[in-house]
């Protein structure tokens, strides 16, 4: 019986809920999309920020204040990435010495070119990178060494170390608007060559994944385990992408939440106006003894069937928008999780009830005797 | 009669009047809330996105190649060009200049410690006020463009007094720390002797150095007046294919908007025009970062005003359309008695924008005073009044309340009154 009214009474109402059921379609869909692409975005946004650069330094502990700095052994880079377990990526070694071009200074820095994917991709090149890590014979020079020297692609020139020379290949020319372009880049065996420090680098770049909290425990745990070197978050890149991580995500929140309290709202009006249309039943229903409880559960068990009908049509779609939205916004796939699917469905259905039980509260203290002779 | 109507309608469905207007209201106002916070959002992420650094770099023309390493120039101040540090307050006057958010020149010198070891002394401006066309100060140095950075004490002022704020690694190693004192030698002079006003940690290269006012390094060295180069930090537009154009390839008309978008190659390009005999250069990591970021979060930000609008045109329409049907007897009795379909549709229409308007100018209220808390609760900080908001909500408003009404009227219209009278 109580089965036959919820259907009888829900297929007649449908067309005046029509703008609940999308209203709650909607909520269903937002909150599946949202919900879906909040676990993606924080990792999304994070690796658009890694493209400003490293946000750990490994430095030897002993300072680099005078001349005569310390060096750290090459081998440590692989180390670090074993020790870090995952934790850490793109680690990069950098041997930096001022060299003499022509009589002039020039700053030289050796690194393994073909792993620098990181300034290979903000470069401006002419001419051709490096792509090997044994090429010693070729170098990429800095735009402002290329002006000062007259040098393009394919000419020579000789840098001179201590007693040292060597005579390197121009490959190419780039520009970053910074320090590189006053440099000469060369692989990283080639600069331990010409300064006599095999096996040695100035220092090690790295990018880690966290909040600045976990960054600095494992720069922590990494200083502890390897003695003679210094891990450090370069905090102020730590903490600015911690901030904007963090007001992204709460964005997204925030609109899932108002969209959910719109939905509500919609539902609250739709309700109270078939409530009120409805009345006369309702009265009705009192006059010839129906419980309260029984009406309660008629509006709640319509409310309820309407919002996981609009829940199951609305949160396979959302799922589908978050993936469309994904490939938009970060280009990239965004990982289907099933769970956001039970979740925006209950969401969906929390909304409904929330918004019927209200209307009926307000239904709910009309007398009965007033409503049927209100005709 | 249409007047009369329209009051008496009004008046005796008071209770309906105020709940579609309660509605409509917190529509409206939930709507303009969202947007004035996911609008000033992307301002403020923008702005957080400038504590990455600087992304103009200016530099003299002419030069040496500069020998540089960790941000530093190590060659000796006898080499190479200079850049004149008055110049600097030239940037403020140009068509952008109020996106430049700071401005920050450096002057560097080694200088040896009492210990016998060396460290590189970076001059700049800590907080200087520059002055500007309009007799106002802009006030711009190391504490705007590095806003994140924390540092222990104080910072050090722009005067010429001996003062020096350390990086955390050189003040360990000196074991100095703020309030103690530092004995220094630079070439050619008496040993000096600075106050240590603050430690710094950045965890970069800037822990090894000893920043010091520009105007005390430059009289030491006899520099006065001269820079070796000034970082910019200023707010950019995202990059697209037409921003990345040489100027000279364009048609006046392309020339007029890029220079009037501010691009970070347009606003290089008019540092460039402003201080002649500079190499003005955009420092690309963080230009292209910035600028993808800034697209993907434009994207977002568009996706959560549409989610936004949506939710609240529906809850709108909703509404509206509940007030509408409510009165189908009274609709019905109307045209019984013969009123015309268009003066009734006029007078529920009127009715409708009144109450659409009246709630879109009470939800912008609410929406302010909503994007205020969230933004203050989340943020720390409150948003800036948007008034083309308020005319956007307030035409939402009366929009989706007009298709509200009407959608629901056309159903009606369609009907037999005789059914709809005899229904009850």
């Amino acid at each position: 019986m109580f089965w036959r009214l919820v259907r009888r009474s829900f297929w007649q109402s449908q067309r005046r809920t029509r703008v609940a059921l999308v209203a709650l379609w909607l909520a269903a869909m937002v909150s599946a999309a949202l919900l879906n692409l909040y676990f993606d975005a924080r990792q999304k946004v994070g690796s658009e920020l890694r493209r400003y650069g490293a946000n750990l330094m490994v430095t030897p502990a002993s300072l680099p204040g005078g001349s005569a700095a310390e060096l750290l052994a090459e081998s440590l880079a692989a180390d670090l990435e074993r020790a870090a377990e995952g934790r850490l990526s793109h680690v990069l070694p950098f041997l930096y010495a001022v060299a003499e071009v022509s009589g002039q200074s020039v700053v030289l820095a050796g690194t393994w070119l073909d792993r620098a994917t990181d300034l290979r991709a903000h470069a401006q090149l002419s001419g051709e990178w490096l792509e090997d890590r044994e090429d010693r014979e070729r170098c990429l020079i800095g735009m402002a060494v290329a002006t000062r020297f007259g040098l393009e692609p394919g000419r020579h020139l000789t840098v001179r170390y201590a007693n040292r020379e060597k005579r390197l290949q121009v490959a190419g020319v780039i520009r970053t608007g910074s320090q590189e372009d006053n440099a000469i880049l060369v692989n990283l065996s080639a600069a331990q060559a010409l300064t006599a420090s095999p096996e040695k680098v100035s220092v090690l770049l790295a990018r880690g994944e966290g909040r600045p909290e976990v960054l600095d425990a494992l720069a922590g745990e990494l200083t502890a385990k390897f003695p003679g070197i210094v891990v450090k978050p370069l905090r102020e890149m730590a903490e600015s992408e911690a901030r904007v991580l963090d007001r992204i995500q709460g964005m997204l929140w925030g609109t899932t939440a108002v969209v959910l309290l719109l939905t509500a709202l919609s539902v609250l009006t739709t309700m109270t106006a078939l409530a009120t249309e409805r009345r006369r039943e309702v009265g009705l229903w009192k006059a010839l003894g129906g419980s309260q409880r029984g009406i309660a559960r008629l509006f709640l068990a319509e409310a309820a069937l309407g919002a996981l009908l609009a829940g199951i049509v609305g949160a396979a779609p959302g799922i589908a928008l978050s993936r469309w939205l994904g490939q938009q916004i970060f280009s990239s796939q965004v990982a289907v999780r099933w769970v956001t699917l039970p979740a925006a469905l209950g969401i969906t259905l929390g909304v409904a009830l929330l918004g019927t039980y209200v209307a009926l509260r307000w239904v709910q203290s009309l007398e009965p005797a007033m409503i049927l002779r209100e005709n | 009669m249409f007047l009369r109507l329209l009051r008496a309608s009004l008046a005796r469905g008071r209770r309906r009047f105020l709940l579609a207007l309660l509605a409509l209201a917190l529509g409206s106002g939930v709507a303009a809330a969202a947007l004035n916070v996911a609008l000033d959002v992307g301002d403020k992420l923008a702005r957080e996105l400038r504590s990455f650094g600087a992304n103009i770099l200016i530099l003299p023309k002419a030069d040496t190649v500069p020998v540089e390493i960790g941000g530093v120039d190590l060659r000796p101040l006898s080499e190479g060009s200079f850049l004149r540090e008055d110049d600097l307050a030239k940037l403020k006057k140009i068509f952008w200049r109020h996106h430049i958010l700071a401005m920050v020149p450096y002057l560097y010198q080694r200088a040896r410690l009492a210990d016998g070891s060396t460290a590189q002394l970076v001059g700049t401006w800590f907080a200087k006020a520059v002055p500007r066309d309009d007799g106002t100060t802009f006030t711009t140095g190391l504490r705007t463009l590095h806003p994140a950075w924390q540092l222990e004490g104080h910072w050090p002022g722009d005067a010429a007094d001996a003062e020096v704020l350390l990086g955390a690694r050189l003040a360990a190693r000196l074991s100095a720390h703020s309030g103690s004192e530092l004995t220094l030698q630079l070439p050619g002079s008496h040993p000096t002797r600075l106050r240590v006003q603050g430690v710094v940690a950045t965890g970069g290269a800037e822990d090894d150095q000893a920043f010091v006012p520009l105007a005390w390094l430059q009289g030491v060295t006899g520099r006065s007046g001269s820079v070796r180069r000034a970082e910019v930090s200023a707010l950019v537009s995202p990059e697209d294919a037409f921003a990345q154009r040489a100027p000279a390839s364009m048609t006046p008309a392309e020339y007029d908007r890029w220079y009037c978008t501010p691009y970070v190659s347009s606003i290089a390009y008019q540092i460039g025009e402003a201080l002649p005999n500079t190499d003005v250069r955009v420092v690309r990591r963080v230009a292209q970062a910035e600028s993808a970021l800034l697209t993907r979060i434009r994207w977002l930000m568009a996706l959560v005003s549409l989610a936004a609008l949506l939710a609240a045109a529906l809850a709108m329409m909703s509404t509206m359309r509940a007030a509408v049907l409510e009165r189908r007897r009274e609709i019905a009795l109307m045209k019984a008695l013969g009123a015309a379909g268009v003066s009734l549709t006029g007078l529920f229409l009127t009715e409708a924008a009144l109450v659409g308007a009246a709630g879109g100018i009470v939800g912008y209220g609410v929406g302010r005073v909503g994007a205020e808390l969230i933004a203050r609760t989340v943020f720390g900080a409150g948003v800036a009044a948007n008034l083309w908001l308020g005319a956007l909500v307030l035409l939402l408003a009366v929009g989706v309340a007009l298709a509200g009404a009407l959608l629901p009227l056309r159903q009606l219209y369609g009907y037999d009154p005789a059914t709809i009278l005899k229904e009850t």
